[in-house]
This record gives structure tokens, C-alpha cells and sequence, in this order.
């Protein structure tokens, strides 16, 4: 590769290395701050000297938030209806992509069409509410995993991965012997990994972000996700009291710094919440530009 | 052939997915039910099981099966409670009133919000039940409250919807002036007791012990003039001047509210109003405190344990003070300020719905009625003796883990909710000696302001709207509103001089431009159709 070393082409380098860089930065100030935040000490926080570093750094709000039920709870929540969520989603994602890729399916033109319809019209609220309902899903974790069990863009992508395997692998897979669940495990599974990291990935984010179905599907404290809980939280200020004791709300102290309580708490709650996400998308992010890379530009 | 089949078996699993998951089946009407009617019919004693609705917010569901197994065993009424997330109880009522899945009963409710359902009948009228069954909660009002509640809280035919919670007299009175009079005094000024010595207090600590003097504020432009608003005996927006014969008028274009403008404008040419405090965040406003720059604070009694909290913390003397000689500014020192009372109630309460049966209906009435009696309203905010609260000299105290101080399990990790509503979250009646205890400073204050009861001034104005009213008023306000806070912020930062004659009458104009003469008359109608 040659590299165009004119001073127009430097200018447009320094231009979007600068621009590049003031966007991280702009991006990665309330992250720090809300970090910074929520270990510094009340005081600091209550005067606003807190910027991107911590101010009297304690980890007073850490213990408070792990220590105390509601905050684990909502977590283990989300863990919960997650994982089971995204592994459901994308067995049936892969279970409806195989045959849609299969050109011998006859029914495959029909039911593709009929799939990519709800793309553009879905059911809407109020039916699916009431459909949940019928079936019995109301305030259960199985309201979380089987409706909107599948997002279409997602089997598309996983569709264009299958295609993209060479046909010779599967036919010779047949020609020794191998039955269609064999190809489809031994042949073309391995084959597209980056593929299942990616929509795997999608729909981890998308339910451990949602908030909306949790919301109107359950109607138990207890079994709100983290979603809810810290909407309540940074929204509304309500339930700031359920993460201190007793002995907290009643000392005088507490009291005093209860502006700089709430502010640390929020943070503090936010970052918690961050945390699978930060340390899940590094560790798939390679899966994760290859299936994105892949699935764009072969089809 | 097999692949064939295999390929088959795939698609029927994907069709059946389909059905259940992105295809919902076709869209169900959400039908309203028709008007509420009374139930009737013969009530039958017998096991009684009901839904209820509560806000995330007010809810301490851990506790739940204390409360709702003793209202099980005394009434055998089962509660079932469902937990609308708080920041998004409106949407989720919504969608719980279109899709026919609302609850029997609803706690904590916003008056306003259940009204409006209540127009398309989903929502039992009580009227015909409070001298016959809810004879206890009506007892907990004098009659000029009842009066005031039953033209306030109904709708347009006079029907009340939801039985609001009564507050005691005890946790409820004006808010007033906190000052650091340390500073006052080494300023060489007395703590003031008229608008003008105020600003002539704050002006010499600001020559003398602190080059930055604020005043912060919080939520915006209209809490801006709060206490002054007392002082200049006026209010900013709808209400009935005691100085015009209790006429109803709106504030902001009359003489008084100019003066306050033109006080407010002084204020923050002098750089005594911070430059923020149309915008200021919380955060913004306790950092002012925090650092020791504000001298004045207008906040319920019993507020400067945190102001000098705060204090304490960064080490600053901690003189924050209130005097009971000496609460409220006053503007018009012949006349006096104004006084600010709060209603007899909350703007939230209960509400049953048209889902309720007879026999349900019964009883629910009967527990709710059991609720505002002394020892309802004792179970209510403490729970049940020897389990979650004994009586110490008469004195009701919670014990074990709901006093532990050291417990951090949810039973004792809501202190704060604890103090003001009780183990279950909720009363319909507070109980005035719990709260005459739980807050001292209220009576300290209610004794010192003694024509508290006949000032109206915070008192929302009753409407009865026909529905024609109720639409043009709602349009006029928009604007009116709009123009008015638009102006308000122009005399304050000086944009337009308040002490200018052609600058309010042209204030004076744009409001009459805006509907206001129309706006008033609307409302001058329909608060006269009041009996």
C-alpha cells in the first residue's frame, strides 16, 4: 500500500485522528464521571468536585448496593430471563434458518414472506399483551423468553451465514453417509460460529437492555429485572431508601448527605449494570466483527 | 426423501414458534366495560379475594403477608397485589384499563388520573357508600374539609371517585424562613423580618464576610419565588385574593406580582439570585450550601437539621435558625405576608373499580371503613402489636427487625418509607398522635402561625367545567401559561424592566392577546357553579 503523504492528506489525517479522539472523549467523560462518582466520598459529590477522578475514594456505595436485596435481586433477574432468553431465541432462530436457506424447501418462498412481514407489521401491544395473558405467561420468566422469541434481522443474518456454506461440504458429508441432523450439527454448525456469536450477542443486549416487556408483563417487585429497577431509581429517586438500613436512613449523617447518597447510589447502580455487558462484548467482540463483516457483504 | 423430511420437521417447529411468538393472532378489541353501575344484588358472607394495584414506589411487598394475613384472618378478604413500576404507573394503568386487566381496588392513586377513567365507567362512584359504610373516614374531616373535598375532588356531576388519604393535622403546615443569623449578626444586621431587610442583611454579608451571597433554586422557574410569593401576599398563577375580597384572579398581572418581579429582578442584578436558578440541577443547589454561600432558605419545619448537616460536614459553623417570633417575610409590613396551608389531603387515595362484585364490594368497604378507625389506622402505620410494634408508655414503637438499626434485609432497609407510611406503605387516615410525635416542628410552627386556617393560600381552586369549558380552557391555559412564564423570566434577568410602565403593559397586552380575559371568565363560571 502507498501511503499519500501530501500535506492535504496529513490535514485530513490530523482532522479525523482529532475528531476521532475528542468524540472518545466526549463519549468516555459521564462514563468516568459516573465511575468516579460513585466511589468518591459524600461530601465531594455534594459540592460537585467530582470529575474524572475519584474524590476521597471509598466503596461505601458498592457494599450498600451488593449487600442490600434489591439491586442482586433485579440482577439475578436479568441474568436469568438473558440467558434463558438468548439461548431460546437463537435455537429457533437457527432451527427456522436452516430451511429457509434450503432452496429444495418448497414452502420456503411463502413462509419467508410471511416472515418478513412482521418486520413492517407486527401484532401490535395490546393483542400480544393479551395474548400472553391467554396463554398463561402473565408475571412469569416465560413471558420473557418466548414471545418475540425471534428477530427477523437476526435470521436473516443467520440464513446468509448457512448459504454461505459451500454445498460440496454438505453433499459430501451425505456421500458418507451423514443424515440431515448430522450435516446440520457436524457440517454447517461449526461453520458458522461467528455467526451465532453475533446474533447470540444481539439478542443478549437487546434483553438485558429491555425494559418495556418486563414492564407490562410482570407485576411482582420481586421479579423485576434491573431494567425496571433502575428506571424506578433514576427516574423517579423512589426506592434510594431500600438500599440503606435502618441505621443509616436514622443517623444524622445519612441524612445530611442524602442529595449525595442518591447521586452516588444512581451511579453506582448504573455501573453494576454495565458490568456484564462490559466484560461480556470484549471477549465475543471478534465473533462478533467477523459475523457483522460476513453477513454484510455476501448473500 | 429424509431431507425432506427433516426439512418439514423444521418448518412445522418454525411455524408453531411463529404462531406463538411474532404472528399474535388477530387484534382483540379493547372494549371499554359500560358505565359503572352500583352492584347489586344480596351479599353473601363468605371468602372474599380481590386485586389490588399499588405504585413500586409506595409498595414494601416484603411485608405484604404480615398485612394481608391479618386482613385475611379479621376480614377474610384476600389481597392480591399487583406492583406497577412507579416511573411508568400511568402507562401500565393504560394498558391495564385497554386490555380489561385492571384491578378490583387501587391504592395511592392520582385523584386527577382516576377521574379521567373514570369517565369511560371503569371506576365506582362512592357517594351513595361514605354516610352508609365509610362513616369512619368520613369522620376523620370537619365538615368545612368535607365540604371543601366534596367540591374539589368530584367530577363535573358530583361524583367522588377516589377516597383521598386524609393527612393529620400534625405533618402538615406552612413552610418558612431559615436564616444563618451567626452571619446575620456578625454582619452587624438583625435577621430579617421584611423583604427589604433581607436584601439589605444579604448585601452587607456580602461586603463584609463573603464576596459569593446566593440564593439557589431548585425545579425552576416557579419555585423561584417561593416564600416571597407569601410576602408580596400573591401567588403566580389562579387564585382568590383575600386582598381583591377573595375574587378570583390571576396573580401574575396584578400590582402585587409586578412589585415581586421588581423585588426578584433587584435580587439578581445584585448577584444575590444565582444566574442559574431557572435551570439549577440538585446537585447545582446543594453545592451552594455545601459551600457555605447561602444565608436564607425557605423549607418545612424541621428542615435545618440537614441545612446545618450539611454545614457540619464542610465544617462551617453551623447557625442555621428559625424563630418562631419571626417565620415569614413580609413586603407590605400594615398588612403582613400571607400565610401558605396546605388541604386536609393528599392529591392520591383509593379507588375501587366496576370489576368488584356485591359481596366483594361489601367487604371491602367494610375493611376500608375499618382502616380509618384508631386501631385501623394504629395497624396501618405500625402493623400488629407484639409482631412489629409495642407500646411504650401508650406510645406505639416498632420492634425487632423493624427497629433493628443494623439490618439490611428489605424488612429493615426502608426506614424512610417506615417513618411516613408505615410497615404496608399506606394509610387512608394518618394518625394525628403518631404524627404530632413524628413531627415536632409542625406543631411548634402551626401554633406560631395562628391564622393558618383561614388562609387558602396553596389550596387548589374547585372547577365545574362543562365539557365545552373544559376543552377552550385547557387550549387558553397552554398559551397563557406560555407567555407569562416567558415574560416572568424576561423582568427577572432584566431583559424587561419591571419598573418600566411600557414594558408591563406591554406584558399586560400580550397577555390579553393570549385569551386571558376569556381564560378568566371560563373559570370565574365554573368555580361559581360550586355549592
Amino acid at each position: 500500500m502507498i501511503r499519500d503523504r501530501s500535506l492535504t492528506s496529513r490535514f485530513i489525517d490530523i482532522f479525523v485522528y482529532g475528531l476521532s479522539i475528542f468524540v472518545f472523549i466526549v463519549t468516555l467523560f459521564p462514563f468516568l464521571n459516573i465511575a468516579a462518582t460513585s466511589i468518591s466520598g459524600n461530601l465531594p459529590v455534594l459540592t460537585g468536585k467530582i470529575g474524572f477522578l475519584p474524590v476521597e475514594p471509598t466503596f461505601e456505595a458498592y457494599t450498600r448496593v451488593l449487600s442490600n436485596w434489591l439491586i442482586p435481586n433485579a440482577f439475578f433477574n436479568s441474568i436469568l430471563y438473558t440467558a434463558l432468553s438468548t439461548v431460546y431465541s437463537v435455537v429457533v432462530t437457527l432451527m427456522m434458518a436452516y430451511p429457509m436457506a434450503k432452496k429444495d424447501f418448497v414452502l420456503r418462498k411463502p413462509v419467508w414472506y410471511m416472515l418478513v412481514i412482521t418486520m413492517y407489521f407486527s401484532g401490535g401491544m395490546i393483542p400480544t399483551f393479551l395474548l400472553v395473558r391467554e396463554v398463561g405467561m402473565m408475571d412469569s420468566w416465560m413471558s420473557q423468553v418466548f414471545p418475540l422469541a425471534i428477530a427477523i434481522g437476526n435470521l436473516i443474518l443467520m440464513r446468509i451465514f448457512i448459504n454461505n456454506v459451500p454445498v460440496e461440504l454438505e453433499e459430501s458429508a451425505k456421500l458418507d453417509g451423514a443424515q440431515e441432523i448430522t450435516v446440520f450439527f457436524r457440517i454447517i454448525l461449526p461453520l458458522i460460529k461467528p455467526g451465532i456469536a453475533t446474533i447470540s450477542l444481539y439478542y443478549a443486549l437487546w434483553k438485558w437492555n429491555d425494559f418495556f416487556n418486563p414492564m407490562i408483563y410482570f407485576f411482582s417487585f420481586e421479579k423485576f429485572p434491573l431494567t425496571v429497577v433502575l428506571r424506578e431509581i433514576v427516574l423517579q429517586g423512589s426506592n434510594v431508601d431500600k438500599f440503606m438500613s435502618a441505621a443509616q436512613m436514622a443517623q444524622p449523617d445519612t441524612d445530611i448527605y442524602m442529595e449525595a447518597y442518591v447521586t452516588r447510589l444512581k451511579d453506582t447502580a448504573l455501573l453494576v449494570s454495565m458490568l456484564p455487558i462490559l466484560i461480556v462484548f470484549p471477549i465475543l467482540q471478534k465473533y462478533f466483527i467477523k459475523g457483522m463483516n460476513e453477513g454484510a457483504v455476501k448473500g | 426423501m429424509k431431507n425432506r423430511a427433516v426439512i418439514a420437521l423444521f418448518a412445522l417447529v418454525l411455524a408453531l414458534t411463529l404462531a406463538v411468538t411474532a404472528c399474535a393472532g388477530p387484534a382483540a378489541t379493547a372494549t371499554p366495560t359500560v358505565p359503572a353501575a352500583t352492584p347489586t344484588g344480596p351479599v353473601v358472607r363468605g371468602p372474599v379475594s380481590i386485586d389490588v394495584v399499588r405504585s413500586t414506589n409506595m409498595s414494601q411487598s416484603y411485608s405484604d403477608d404480615i398485612f394481608r394475613n391479618f386482613v385475611k384472618e379479621m376480614f377474610d378478604l384476600t389481597l392480591n397485589y399487583s406492583y406497577y413500576p412507579s416511573s411508568s404507573f400511568l402507562e401500565k394503568l393504560s394498558l391495564s384499563f385497554a386490555t380489561d386487566s385492571y384491578g378490583d381496588m387501587m391504592e395511592i392513586v392520582d385523584i386527577a388520573t382516576i377521574n379521567r377513567y373514570a369517565k369511560d365507567g371503569f371506576i365506582l362512584p362512592l357517594n351513595e357508600y361514605i354516610d352508609a359504610k365509610l362513616t369512619n373516614y368520613k369522620k376523620a374531616y370537619s365538615e368545612s374539609e368535607w365540604d371543601y373535598l366534596m367540591s374539589s375532588q368530584t367530577d363535573a356531576s358530583g361524583k367522588l371517585f377516589v377516597l383521598p388519604v386524609r393527612m393529620a393535622s400534625g405533618s402538615t403546615g406552612s413552610n418558612i424562613f431559615f436564616y444563618r443569623s451567626a452571619q446575620f449578626e456578625k454582619a452587624g444586621v438583625k435577621v430579617p423580618t421584611t423583604v427589604q431587610e433581607l436584601y439589605d442583611g444579604l448585601m452587607a454579608i456580602k461586603a463584609k464576610l463573603n464576596p459569593k451571597v446566593t440564593m439557589p433554586n431548585q425545579w425552576g422557574l416557579a419555585n423561584v419565588y417561593s416564600g416571597f410569593d407569601c410576602a408580596f401576599r400573591t401567588q403566580n398563577g389562579i387564585w382568590k385574593d383575600p386582598d381583591e375580597g377573595g375574587r378570583l384572579v390571576y396573580g401574575p398581572v396584578t400590582d402585587k406580582f409586578r412589585q415581586l418581579l421588581q423585588y426578584m429582578n433587584k435580587l439578581y442584578e445584585s448577584d444575590l439570585l444565582a444566574k442559574e436558578f431557572s435551570t439549577m440541577s440538585d446537585q447545582q443547589f446543594w453545592k451552594e450550601y455545601a459551600a457555605g454561600n447561602t444565608y436564607v432558605c425557605w423549607r418545612f419545619p424541621g428542615f435545618q437539621v440537614r441545612l446545618n448537616g450539611i454545614l457540619k460536614a464542610a465544617k462551617i459553623e453551623q447557625d442555621w435558625e428559625y424563630d418562631t417570633g419571626n417565620l415569614l417575610l413580609s413586603a407590605y409590613p400594615d398588612k403582613g405576608p400571607l400565610q401558605q396551608r396546605y388541604g386536609s389531603f393528599y392529591s392520591s387515595g383509593t379507588a375501587l373499580t366496576d370489576k368488584l362484585e356485591p359481596a366483594e364490594l361489601d367487604r371491602v368497604l367494610e375493611y376500608l371503613d375499618w382502616s380509618c378507625t384508631e386501631e385501623g389506622q394504629i395497624f396501618h402505620e405500625f402493623g400488629i402489636e407484639g409482631e412489629t410494634y409495642e407500646r411504650k408508655d401508650g406510645i406505639p414503637t416498632f420492634i425487632g427487625k423493624y427497629s433493628d438499626a443494623t439490618e439490611t434485609s428489605p424488612a429493615g432497609s426502608y426506614y424512610g418509607n417506615l417513618q411516613d407510611y408505615g410497615p404496608f406503605g399506606y394509610f387512608l387516615v394518618e394518625n394525628e398522635p403518631h404524627a404530632e410525635r413524628a413531627y415536632p416542628d409542625y406543631q411548634i410552627t402551626n401554633a406560631a402561625l395562628k391564622d393558618m386556617e383561614s388562609m387558602d393560600l396553596f389550596i387548589p381552586i374547585p372547577y365545574r367545567f362543562t365539557p365545552a369549558e373544559e376543552t377552550r380552557q385547557a387550549e387558553l391555559y397552554v398559551v397563557v401559561d406560555s407567555v407569562s412564564k416567558e415574560y416572568q423570566l424576561s423582568f427577572i434577568v432584566g431583559q424587561k424592566d419591571p419598573n418600566s410602565d411600557a414594558d408591563w403593559n406591554e406584558f399586560l397586552s400580550k397577555m390579553n392577546a393570549a385569551g386571558l380575559e376569556e381564560y378568566m371568565t371560563i373559570l370565574r363560571e365554573a368555580n361559581g357553579r360550586i355549592p
